[in-house]
């Protein structure tokens, strides 16, 4: 069955024992940590939303390789249409999990592979897009969780990646065999690298003749011996590992953006797996397209997903304290609104705008410049979206006691008593700890850096606008003459 | 559409018992490399000193695990190195390459 639900999805994870450590301790069992745990649970979550048939049209795609029903998450896009469902994709399960969709990088990952493999087979005769359409073809009958891994470790900016007093800050190749080649090296910020199947491992950016060694793509399996990932951990990590009722957390089933830094340890990829080896011309733009997928579904959907979740909490907060009506505030819920919808139609436009790249590829990318400004977007509008929700739900949400101290016979009448208002102290804690979740914890670094920083794409936007063209057309309304 | 030649059925073979594996191809490559150069089974990090002896002889692997475990505790950890290889059991009588362990 391709299309698999999150009780398949879930089965196939217990018997997955990646080398995990997280937190002070090594995790045997994905599914017996607190911390892992949330990060599967939320995968199993895409999973049952493809089978959800109010969703089909946004979760199930049609492979361009076989003709079968496959989870969008692995679609390759081959039409405009095939574009904007990816984007819905985006804003859909952001909605439903209020963390990343773990899926999310994979399939940007892909569809960028599709399109430089077929480049390169083309100009140089290498075999690359077969061999990546033959594993994609595995990977959709399978219907594997697929993640991405990006960017390196990166070491000491000045200096190229073979100038790095330790060269591992980068995956490179360090052996090369007759039947595949070996790596090591590190990625870091990884999404739900620990619950996937399988991880598709990109450049992490442009290089340079005689960088070969760095000019890697490649798929790996998640238990590969050599390969180790070290989870995230923060003060939300020690709360959900710790607490004895994860009920009380902000985000109680599907937890934080979980992230860990892997590292490649002399890893064999068999040459079945590698989908770009040594050629530098090709690191950028593999990267570049990437980016082009994931500024619009990353920046531009996902978030907006999220941005959703926040309003609605925010003005559950205003409903339970019985401020929902007051003029001012109803004017930031609707400023929350316009941060998060512009940069939807900017997502929505670089769908409909999409093209095929390259000509006679079949794939088609996001418009690159309606992209970057989705992303830039939200990166600001979400730092406003949760100025508001913090303004509006009050110092409560990083002041609350917790919730289970309701319940206690001494101090929980107090608590009733000090936080009941327009609503009972319960619900008005519950919101205040969703908010604190979204607006007090990892989000505001995550939505900025995410799918890059927004340098990056103030770069793009400085590259893909036309400013010489906005000054002619300027200069001819205003009946400004040249000299 | 295209028929896509993804597949390697490879044979895990514990005493008198056996099972089929479809994975990818370059499956049983990794496999090997991993036994002989790693002395290691994919999925299976926590088992210190897993892989006493590894030993290929054309498409077959000849595996000996360290301790005395039964056949069945064999495949259960073939099994778990194959499912963390992104291969699964399968129903076919033809296969490509054959792991014998002990």
């Amino acid at each position: 069955m391709a299309v698999k639900t999150g009780k398949q999805y879930l089965e196939s994870v217990k018997k997955l024992s990646p080398r995990v450590y997280c937190g002070g301790k090594w995790v045997k069992n994905l599914l017996d940590n607190p911390i892992t745990r949330s990060m599967v649970t939320a995968n199993a979550a895409i999973y049952d939303l493809a089978n959800d048939p109010q969703h089909k049209d946004v979760m199930v795609a049609t492979s361009h390789l076989t003709g079968e029903p496959i989870n969008r998450n692995l679609k390759v896009a081959r039409n405009i249409h095939d574009l904007d469902m990816r984007q819905e994709m985006a804003l859909l399960t952001s909605q439903t999990v209020g963390t990343c969709n773990y899926r999310c990088v994979g399939c940007d990952a892909l569809n960028s592979l599709a399109s430089t493999t077929w480049e390169m087979d083309k100009a140089l005769g290498t075999k690359y897009n077969e061999r990546f359409n033959k594993w994609l073809a595995y990977a959709q009958a399978n219907d594997l969780a697929v993640s991405g891994a990006i960017t390196d470790a990166k070491g000491d900016r000045k200096k190229r990646p073979s100038q790095q007093d330790d060269i591992d800050t980068f995956v490179h190749v360090v052996e090369k065999r007759d039947d595949g080649i070996v790596v090591r090296g590190i990625k870091v910020s990884q999404s739900g690298a620990i619950g996937s199947h399988e991880t598709l491992v990109l450049p992490g950016g442009a290089l340079r003749e005689g960088e070969e060694a760095f000019a890697l793509a490649f798929a790996v399996q998640n238990g590969a011996p050599g390969l180790t990932y070290i989870c995230q951990y923060n003060a939300y990590s020690a709360e959900r590992e710790f607490c004895d009722d994860e009920s009380e957390i902000g985000s109680p089933f599907y937890g934080q953006r979980e992230t860990s830094t892997m590292v490649f340890d002399n890893v064999f990829i068999p040459w079945d797996r590698v989908f770009l080896f040594g050629e530098t011309k090709y690191c950028g733009r593999m990267v570049t397209r990437f980016a082009k997928a994931h500024r619009m579904n990353c920046g531009g959907a996902c978030k907006v997903g999220f941005a959703d979740l926040i309003i609605g909490g925010t003005m559950l907060a205003a409903e339970y304290i019985g401020v929902d009506k007051v003029p001012h505030i109803q004017e930031k819920i609707i400023d929350m609104v316009r941060f998060s919808e512009t940069s939807h139609a900017c997502a929505i436009a670089a769908a409909i705008k999409g093209r095929e790249e390259p000509k006679g590829s079949g794939v088609y990318l996001p418009d690159d410049l309606f992209g970057n400004a989705a992303k830039l977007n939200i990166a600001h509008g979400f730092w406003e979206i949760m100025k508001n929700a913090g303004d509006i739900g009050g110092g409560l949400v990083v002041t609350m006691p917790r919730q289970k101290d309701l319940s206690d016979p001494e101090v929980g009448p107090m608590l009733k008593k000090a936080f009941g208002a327009a609503a009972p102290a319960d619900k008005r804690l519950k919101v205040a700890k969703f908010l604190q979740h979204w607006t007090a914890g990892l989000h505001g670094p995550g939505t900025w850096h995410g799918a890059g920083a927004p340098q990056t794409q103030r770069f793009m936007i400085s590259v893909l606008t036309d400013f010489e063209a906005k000054k002619k057309m300027a200069k001819k309304c205003m009946g400004l003459k040249d000299e | 559409m295209a028929q896509f030649d993804t597949d390697e059925i490879i044979t895990v073979k514990a005493g008198k018992l056996s099972r089929n594996y479809k994975g990818y191809k370059g499956t049983f490559a990794a496999l090997v490399y991993n036994c002989i150069h790693k002395k290691s089974l994919p999925g299976l990090f926590y088992e210190k000193d897993l892989v006493a002896d590894a030993e290929r002889k054309d498409n077959s692997l000849s595996l000996t695990l360290s301790g005395n475990r039964s056949e069945q505790t064999l495949m259960d950890i073939m099994d778990k190195a194959l499912e963390n290889s992104s291969a699964f059991p399968v129903e076919t009588d033809e296969a490509n390459f054959s792991i014998n362990v002990r």
